[in-house]
């Protein structure tokens, strides 16, 4: 009814607060209009990491999310962008030692001329998850900033899940559907990603479009319009 | 009308000879305010009351309930202990009539009235409502199942399996009732606030229900604050807004 917030000025911040002001009718600041305009990454640095045109309004959203992201895709060629980004930002991949998932990290290392291992989070237990270790380089000690690596899973419906996202704060779930808003996957993943937060403008149901949606002033209310606010990024 | 009274631990106990149900034996000794309980909780049908009491529910629910501190040995409080004496004086007549207890002894226990163990002094908790930011309000009273009743009714009844009833919780660690004030739920708070006179002792709580009814359809805002160097951001009237704010994006509650 009447919930004041300090929330932190940051060019990302920005940028999501326009896209709401788009579904919605707010009161935005020209200060915060002229703030969203700010930081984005510039072209040379796309080029240098190899990030196609096409491909650099999902790398600047990934970087705005802070890799905290639902990642909804149609097919595996569009995973390529997330290794791009995360090594633009130097930050270093954790896995889990499925094979799929491991040989997805090695190629792309490859591709960048590098060779890599990937070995146990934590030498001292039987931990599931894997960090890259460079061979023939010198010898990084991951595992003590395990913490800041980039998390990904296609696992939206492990019971670990929750765990890993909490302990993860880079943490990116994998949804493959090219009609996703016809599941209840993202929905899944959104309570994940971010608990306590409302799953309603996730819900593709007539009922909760009209009487959760319409009435709270929302113009728009189609799940993908709303995706973004639980930093759900489409690639179909 | 037979008042039905909620499960005790009297139904629970083993078998007592000398504390069976009575009606036309001799006159059960009374001692103590504490030997009455014990006696009018054992005279009462299982799962009924005594006619004396049976227009309000309530008083077989104090027996019960005093009768298990009594049985567990604890001491009554002084408000425990006035009550008790009003429900002696409320069924004195039908007791004695039915043989259960003498004249004499309860009317000896009601002018001079003596406890197993010394009275404890009662906790008063007074009926408060307060803002504690974040756009709820806490509720604070003594357990009364009325209030109770209307508070748990505060949450929107389930039209739709994806409907979510998250506006109404206890808080355990602190015993307050916390409410998440929605304009679905407005007109129910207030009510409950004048129907159980709840106290209002701050200036905050005032300003916030004068806001919160202002606020209906009113438009959020989000301005730049230059001195903190922070978006100062003010929801009206929308808790997907609110809850996307508090959860999602890196904020702190005013």
């Amino acid at each position: 009814m009447d919930n004041d917030f300090l929330i932190d000025a940051t060019p990302a911040v920005a940028r999501k607060l326009v896209k709401l002001s788009n579904i919605m009718d707010i009161n935005l600041d020209d200060e915060i209009r002229k703030l969203a305009t700010e930081n984005l990454i510039d072209n040379f640095t796309f080029e240098k990491f190899q990030i196609e045109p096409s491909e650099r309004q999902i790398a600047q959203e990934l970087i705005d999310n802070n890799f905290r992201s639902i990642f909804v895709h149609s097919d595996k060629k569009y995973l390529s962008i997330i290794p791009k980004v995360a090594k633009m930002m130097d930050i270093f991949p954790i896995t889990f030692q499925v094979a799929e998932t491991v040989y997805f990290w090695k190629k792309y290392y490859e591709s960048m001329g590098e060779n890599i291992s990937f070995e146990p989070s934590n030498k001292d237990d039987d931990s599931i998850l894997f960090l890259p270790i460079p061979t023939g380089g010198k010898n990084l000690d991951l595992s003590s900033k395990r913490r800041s690596g980039l998390f990904i899973s296609d696992q939206c419906d492990s019971p670990n899940m929750e765990n890993y996202a909490v302990e993860f704060p880079k943490s990116i779930i994998l949804l493959n559907n090219k009609k996703w808003y016809y599941t209840s996957n993202p929905v899944v993943a959104a309570n994940i990603m971010f608990r306590n937060t409302p799953s309603k403008p996730l819900q593709n149901s007539t009922y909760h479009r009209k009487r959760v949606l319409e009435e709270r002033g929302f113009k728009k209310n189609h799940p993908t319009d709303l995706a973004f606010l639980y930093n759900l990024i489409e690639c179909l | 009308m037979a008042n039905q009274t909620s499960w005790n631990l009297g139904m629970l106990l083993p078998y007592n000879p000398s504390s069976k149900r009575r009606s036309k034996k001799s006159p059960k000794s009374i001692k103590t305010v504490e030997d009455f309980i014990e006696i009018l909780f054992y005279s009462m049908p299982f799962g009924g009351t005594l006619d004396s009491l049976a227009h309000d529910s309530w008083y077989a629910n104090f027996v019960n309930s005093v009768f298990e501190q009594v049985y567990l040995g604890h001491s009554l409080t002084v408000n425990q202990a006035n009550v008790s004496l009003k429900v002696m004086r409320r069924t004195k007549n039908e007791l004695i009539a039915k043989n259960i207890v003498s004249k004499d002894e309860i009317e000896q226990q009601l002018k001079t009235p003596k406890y197993r163990n010394s009275l404890r002094p009662s906790v008063n908790i007074p009926k408060q409502v307060r803002y504690i930011g974040d756009g709820i309000l806490a509720f604070r009273f003594k357990i009364n199942e009325t209030i109770l009743a209307d508070i748990k009714n505060i949450r929107k009844p389930k039209t739709h399996y994806l409907d979510t009833n998250d506006t109404v919780w206890f808080n355990h660690t602190h015993k307050l009732w916390l409410v998440r004030v929605n304009r679905d739920n407005m007109k129910k708070i207030s009510e409950i606030i004048l129907d159980h006179r709840f106290e209002i002792d701050d200036e905050a709580t005032i300003d916030f229900l004068k806001q919160a009814d202002e606020n209906i359809g009113k438009k959020s805002t989000f301005v730049m604050d230059p001195e903190s160097g922070k978006i100062v951001a003010n929801v009206c009237d929308n808790e997907l807004i609110a809850a996307w704010v508090r959860n999602v994006l890196p904020s702190e509650i005013i």
